[in-house]
């Protein structure tokens, strides 16, 4: 019998980055770690907004055991980059974001764009339309 | 349309501010009439969650757009709802006066 398929868990801001590498003594090519957006998500609610694990799940919609161990895996994920000096690389897991981002390529912004169509959507500060959809699909 | 820009302090040289929320004041700037108002942040001392009263004040200056290095998870919810566009400037050390240029220059 297959495995009942994985919810979707809300993610509200993208990460800022696509990435970490380690620099210093040992900074040679190691196999990268994937961190999913939905573990970077779950740090930041509960490490950096300091939300509890119950009112982080909330914001997520996905259950409290299941915010626990999707907090433990981003944890270890970093953990494991650090401890073996490997870099991070974020990837989409099953992340839903809750609204559309673009990313402006130009001026490295990140912005919603809310009734607006698609083919008129520009980069509000430089007008650029090198854009870079950051979206559930 | 009008745009909220956070920022730490009410010169128009300051830098913006790394978290919506916690910023010192707001520089509304109307790219109609070009004009900019500057109100304080109307949650200032309020502890924990200050979305909800910042984001009325803004409704009510009819503020469509908001600028700012961060945005709590709570205040993106709120201001989804109301069909405000949300930019992150991820780059803190813009000035106010700086991003008014940009934003002028769209209409130029």
């Amino acid at each position: 019998m297959s495995p009942r398929p994985k919810n979707n868990r809300t993610v509200f801001d993208p990460p800022k980055f696509k990435g970490y590498k380690p620099f210093g003594y040992y900074d040679g090519e190691n196999e990268p770690v994937f961190l999913f957006f939905e573990e970077y998500s779950a740090l930041k609610l509960c490490d950096y907004e300091l939300m509890t694990q119950s009112q982080a799940s909330q914001v997520m919609n996905i259950s409290r055991p299941t915010f626990t161990r999707l907090y433990e895996s981003a944890r270890r994920k970093i953990a494991l980059a650090l401890a073996e000096a490997r870099p991070i690389e974020v990837e989409k897991g099953r992340a839903y974001f809750s609204n559309d981002w673009y990313n402006c390529r130009a001026c490295n912004i990140f912005f919603t764009a809310p009734e607006m169509e698609l083919s008129s959507i520009r980069c509000p500060l430089c007008q650029s339309k090198n854009l870079e959809e950051i979206t559930t699909n | 349309m009008k745009t909220a820009i956070a920022a730490q302090s009410s010169n128009s040289e300051t830098l913006i501010d790394k978290h919506f929320g916690k910023c010192s004041h707001f520089h509304i700037y109307d790219d109609i009439s070009h004009t900019t108002e500057v109100i304080n942040n109307p949650a200032q001392g309020i502890k924990g969650c200050k979305g909800d009263v910042i984001v009325d004040e803004l409704i009510a200056k009819s503020v469509k757009r908001v600028i700012a290095g961060d945005f709590g998870t709570k205040v993106q919810q709120l201001l989804n709802q109301n069909q405000i566009q949300m930019i992150i400037h991820p780059d803190t050390r813009v000035s106010v006066s700086e991003i008014i240029e940009l934003l002028n220059h769209k209409n130029s």
